[in-house]
C-alpha cells in the first residue's frame, strides 16, 4: 500500500518534471538557485504559519494577563479609597481640626496618585478590554468629587462641627466607596468570563496547532523532497545518457548519438559529445582509408616488405612477398622466411642480418630467393632499425628488391669490360711486340753466348770446368728469367677471369717496366722510380693492374715521341698517401693534356691511330679495384697520372 | 796475360748479356772488359792494345750510335753492334758510320767471333799505322820551316833548279836542304820520302798554299 502511494508519486513527479517543470530550459546552477530558494521560502512559510498558531496562542495568554492586571488596578483603587476614608474617619474621630488638615493631605494624595495610576493601567489595556465604560468615568468622578469633599470636611471640621464631618463622611465619601466595591464586582465578573473565554480560546488555538504545524512541516517537505527529486532527476537522466554515449564510443560505435533536450550545461555537454563523435567517426573513417591506402601500397609496390621484432623475428610480411614467393603467411613470420633463400646465400645472409641486428646498424644484402615457380633469382635486400626516443630499438622495417636483371646486366657488362680489356691488352701487346720481342732475346741472347761459353771450357784441354759450371749457372738463370717474361706476356694475353688477390703494388710496376724496358730504350725514355718501402699489400687482379699501368705508361712515353728539345723523362711514385690507401703516381715531360677530365672518356684520342679506349679502360680498372684516377696537367711539361687503390684491410689487422 | 794481348769492350746495360759475353770472349782466350753505359766506358782507362768494341744499339741516355759518333773522332777501337732488335734505319747508320757487323740478339757464335777477330785485326793495322805516322810526324817536326817548304816542293816532283827559281834562293841550297830532309825524316830514298809525306799528307796541302 505504502510502496504504491511512492510510485504513485514517483510518477506524478515525472509528469511534473516534464510537463511543467521543463528544467532542462535552465542553467542546472540556475536551476538548483531557483530549487532552493524555492524550498526556503517554503520552510519559511511553513515558518511563518507556524509563528501565526504560536502568536494566537500568546495573544490569549496576554488578554489573560491583561484582564487579571484590571481587576488588580481597580481594588487597589477600592483598597486605597478605604483607606483614605478609614484614615479621615480616623482623623474625624479625633476631633482635632488641625490635625485633620495636616493628615487629610497625605491620604488624599495616596488616594489620588492610585487613581491616576489605575487611570494611566487602563488606558495601556486594549481597547476591548475597557468593557466596563463606566471604570474610567467613575474613577474620574471619584477623582474630582474627592478634594472638594475634603475641603468640605476641613472647613467643618475646622469650624469645629464634627457631627456635620460624621454626617458628611458617611454621606458623601461612603458613596465613593460603595461606587468603586461596585465596580470591583463588575469588573471581577467580567474578568471571570473573559478568563474562561479566554481559555477556551487557548484550548481551541492549542489544537489548531497541533494540526497546523505537522501538516506545514509535511507539506513543505513535500514540496522540497519533488523538487529536489525533480532537479536531480534533471541531472541524472541526461548523465545517464551521456555515460551510455561514451561507453558505446569505447566500444567503438562511433555512429551512436546522445538524444539532446533542454539547453542546460549537460545539453551543451551532449551536443560536443555528439560533435566529438561525429569527428572521431569522420577520423577514424580517414583513418581506416589512409589504412587501406597504405595497406595497398605496401601489398602492390615491386618489392617484398616485411618488419620484425627487434629480435628479428618477422611479424609482418606483405601480399607481394607471399605472391612471390608462394609461401603462406605462416611460413613467413618469424625466421621461417629463411626456408626461401637460397641454400648457398643462406648462411652469409644470416651472418649479416645477425651481425645487424647486434650492432643496430642498418645492412644492406644480396641474396637469392625462390620464387613460387622454384627459380632462384637475385634480390637486394636492406633492413632498417626504428628507434624510440630512447635509442632503443622497436622495430626492423625491411624490403627486397629483385635485381636479377641487373645482375645479369652487371654480369653482361663486366663480360664487355673484361673483352674489352683483354682486345686493349692484345692490341697494346702487338705495339709492344719489338720491345717484348727484345726482352726475351736480351736473357736468349746471355743464355746463347753463356752456352758456346760453356761448350768451349768443357772441350778445352784441359776442361776448364769450374768456369763451364758457372756459365751452366747462368744458362739456367737467364732461361728462366727468359721463360719469365715470356709467361708474363702469355698472361697478358690470356682472356682470364678477374681473380683478386693479395698484391704488392711496386712489384707490379717494377714487372710492367721490365716488359716495356725495350720500348724506353728504343724510344730514349728515362725511366726515372721512387718506389716507397712502406706500401702496403692490395687486394687486386694481377694481370687488370698491370695492364693498368702498362697503359698509362706506354701514354706517357707515346706523349713524349713529339718532344726533341729536352731529354725524355718518365717518373713514376708510389708511396702510401694515407693509412687506408696507396697512391700511384705517374709523370711524363711530353706534350700535356689540354683536358685533364675528357680523357677518360672513351673514343676520346690525340693519338692518329688511337682508338681512345686506353684510359677509359683505365679507369674502369681502377674503379673496379675501388680505387680513384686522375690526371693532372700543370706545373711544367707533360701531364701526371695518379691512382690510388685501398689498403687490404685484413693485412692490416 | 801480354799487356798487348787484344781487349774487347763490352757496353750492354743487361747485366746477363754483358755476364755472358764476357765469359765468352774469355772462352776463346782474349780479355774482356765490360761497361753499363756509355759514359762508364769513357771514362774508363784502356790498356794500350789492340781492341774492339762490342756496343749494344739501345743504351740508356747515351745510345750506341751518339758513342759511336762521339768515338769516331779519336782512336776508338772498331765497333761490333749488337741489338735486341734491329731495324734497317738504325743498321744503315751504324754501319756507314764505320761498323764492323751489326748483330742481332741472341747472336751466332761464329759471326760474332768473326766480326771480334776482324775488328782486332783492323784496330791492330789502326794500331800499327797510326804509330808508324807518329813516328814520321816526329820526324817531320824537326824540320825547319824551309825544309818543310823545300819538301812540298819535293814531293810534288819539281828539280832543285825549279824549286830555287820558285822559292827565290840558290839551288845549291835546295841540295843542303834536300840532304837535311832525307836526313831528317830517314827516308833512304826520294821514293820513300814521298810516300812519307803521302803518309802525313801535307802533299797537297801545302802545294795548294
Amino acid at each position: 500500500m505504502q510502496w504504491h502511494t511512492v510510485t504513485e508519486f514517483g510518477r506524478w513527479v515525472k509528469r511534473v518534471e516534464a510537463k511543467t517543470l521543463r528544467a532542462e530550459r535552465f542553467n542546472i546552477g540556475h536551476r538548483l538557485i531557483v530549487c532552493f530558494v524555492f524550498i526556503i521560502l517554503v520552510m519559511l512559510g511553513a515558518d511563518a504559519v507556524v509563528l501565526w498558531q504560536f502568536h494566537l496562542v500568546h495573544a490569549q495568554a496576554e488578554r489573560l494577563n491583561d484582564i487579571d492586571q484590571t481587576l488588580v488596578t481597580l481594588l487597589r483603587v477600592h483598597t486605597s479609597l478605604l483607606e483614605f476614608y478609614a484614615g479621615v474617619e480616623a482623623l474625624a474621630q479625633t476631633e482635632d481640626a488641625g490635625l485633620l488638615v495636616t493628615g487629610a493631605g497625605p491620604l488624599r494624595t495616596a488616594a489620588l496618585e492610585d487613581m491616576q495610576r489605575a487611570v494611566s493601567a487602563f488606558s495601556l489595556l486594549p481597547s476591548d478590554l475597557q468593557r466596563g465604560p463606566n471604570i474610567v468615568p467613575t474613577i474620574h468622578v471619584i477623582q474630582s468629587s474627592l478634594p472638594s469633599q475634603l475641603e468640605t470636611i476641613i472647613t467643618l471640621a475646622t469650624s469645629g462641627d464634627w457631627r456635620a464631618v460624621q454626617l458628611r463622611l458617611s454621606n458623601q465619601v461612603r458613596p465613593l466607596e460603595t461606587l468603586t466595591s461596585a465596580l470591583v464586582e463588575q469588573v471581577d465578573h467580567e474578568a471571570g468570563e473573559q478568563r474562561a473565554q479566554t481559555v477556551l480560546n487557548v484550548k481551541r488555538v492549542e489544537r489548531l496547532v497541533f494540526l497546523v504545524v505537522p501538516m506545514t512541516a509535511t507539506v513543505a517537505l513535500l514540496i522540497a523532497a519533488t523538487l529536489g527529486l525533480a532537479i536531480t532527476r534533471s541531472i541524472t537522466h541526461p548523465l545517464a545518457r551521456l555515460v551510455e554515449g561514451s561507453e558505446a564510443l569505447a566500444r567503438g560505435e562511433f555512429e551512436h548519438r546522445v538524444a539532446i533536450t533542454g539547453e542546460d550545461e549537460l545539453a551543451h555537454l551532449g551536443q560536443v559529445f555528439n560533435d566529438t563523435a561525429r569527428r572521431l567517426r569522420d577520423l577514424y573513417g580517414a583513418l581506416q582509408t589512409s589504412e587501406d591506402r597504405l595497406r595497398l601500397v605496401i601489398d602492390t609496390i615491386p618489392a617484398h616488405v616485411w618488419s620484425a621484432a627487434p629480435d628479428g623475428s618477422v611479424d609482418f610480411i606483405n601480399r607481394r612477398w607471399l605472391e612471390s614467393t608462394g609461401l603462406s603467411v605462416e611460413s613467413g613470420l618469424g625466421w621461417n622466411w629463411s626456408s626461401a633463400v637460397h641454400p648457398d646465400d643462406l648462411k652469409r645472409f644470416v651472418d649479416e642480418l645477425q651481425r645487424a641486428l647486434a650492432d643496430g646498424k642498418p645492412m644492406e644484402s644480396e641474396a637469392r630467393l625462390r620464387r613460387a615457380d622454384g627459380e632462384y633469382r637475385w634480390f637486394l635486400i636492406r633492413n632498417v632499425p626504428l628507434r624510440d626516443e630512447l635509442g632503443n630499438i622497436v622495430k626492423w622495417y625491411g624490403t627486397s628488391i629483385d635485381i636479377e636483371d641487373r645482375k645479369e646486366a652487371e654480369e653482361a657488362l663486366r663480360q664487355a669490360q673484361a673483352d674489352l680489356a683483354h682486345v686493349n691488352r692484345v692490341s697494346t701487346m702487338g705495339e709492344l711486340t719489338a720491345s717484348i720481342a727484345h726482352e726475351v732475346n736480351q736473357p736468349l741472347a746471355a743464355v746463347v753466348a753463356s752456352g758456346h761459353a760453356c761448350l768451349r771450357f768443357l772441350s778445352a784441354q784441359p776442361p776448364s770446368l769450374a768456369k763451364a759450371f758457372e756459365a751452366a749457372e747462368s744458362i739456367v738463370r737467364d732461361g728462366k728469367a727468359a721463360g719469365e717474361v715470356v709467361r708474363r706476356i702469355r698472361a697478358l694475353f690470356k682472356r682470364a677471369a678477374i681473380e683478386k688477390v693479395t698484391l704488392d703494388l711496386n712489384e707490379v710496376i717494377c714487372e710492367v717496366l721490365s716488359l716495356l724496358h725495350g720500348e724506353t730504350e728504343r724510344r730514349r725514355v728515362i725511366v726515372e722510380t721512387d718506389l716507397g718501402k712502406d706500401m702496403a699489400p692490395v687486394m687486386g687482379d694481377r694481370i687488370q693492374l698491370q695492364q693498368l699501368l702498362l697503359n698509362l705508361l706506354l701514354n706517357g712515353i707515346e706523349a713524349m715521341d713529339p718532344v726533341l728539345d729536352r731529354s725524355k723523362k718518365l717518373f713514376i711514385r708510389s708511396k702510401r698517401d694515407c693509412p687506408e690507401t696507396v697512391l700511384v703516381e705517374i709523370r711524363d715531360y711530353g706534350v700535356g693534356l689540354k683536358d685533364s677530365e675528357r680523357v677518360f672518356e672513351a673514343f676520346v684520342t690525340t693519338k692518329e691511330n688511337g682508338m681512345g679506349m686506353g684510359l677509359a679502360i683505365c679507369r674502369s680498372i681502377v674503379e673496379a679495384h675501388n680505387g680513384r684516377l686522375w690526371a693532372t696537367s700543370g706545373e711544367g711539361p707533360g701531364a701526371t697520372f695518379c691512382f690510388t687503390l685501398p689498403v687490404k684491410l685484413s693485412a692490416e689487422s | 796475360m801480354n799487356p798487348d794481348s787484344p781487349i774487347v769492350f763490352v757496353v750492354d746495360d743487361d747485366y746477363r748479356v754483358r755476364e755472358a759475353l764476357c765469359r765468352l770472349i774469355s772462352s776463346i782466350g782474349l780479355r774482356a772488359a765490360a761497361f753499363g753505359s756509355a759514359a762508364e766506358f769513357l771514362e774508363s782507362e784502356k790498356p794500350d792494345a789492340p781492341a774492339c768494341l762490342i756496343l749494344d744499339l739501345q743504351l740508356p741516355r747515351v745510345s750506341g750510335l751518339e758513342l759511336q759518333q762521339e768515338l769516331a773522332a779519336g782512336d776508338a777501337p772498331p765497333i761490333v753492334f749488337i741489338t735486341g732488335h734491329a731495324d734497317v734505319p738504325s743498321s744503315v747508320r751504324a754501319m756507314k758510320a764505320g761498323a764492323i757487323e751489326f748483330l742481332s740478339k741472341p747472336f751466332n757464335e761464329q759471326e760474332l767471333l768473326q766480326a771480334i777477330d776482324a775488328a782486332i785485326t783492323l784496330d791492330r793495322e789502326a794500331r800499327r799505322k797510326r804509330s808508324e805516322l807518329a813516328e814520321l810526324q816526329k820526324h817531320y817536326s824537326l824540320l825547319t820551316p824551309r825544309e818543310r817548304e823545300v819538301l812540298s816542293f819535293v814531293v810534288a816532283g819539281f828539280a832543285n833548279k825549279q824549286t830555287a827559281g820558285d822559292l827565290g834562293i840558290a839551288e845549291n841550297t835546295i841540295g843542303v836542304h834536300r840532304g837535311q830532309i832525307m836526313r831528317k825524316m830517314g827516308a833512304r830514298s826520294l821514293a820513300e820520302l814521298v810516300r812519307m809525306a803521302d803518309k802525313l799528307g801535307i802533299t797537297r796541302t801545302s802545294t795548294q798554299a
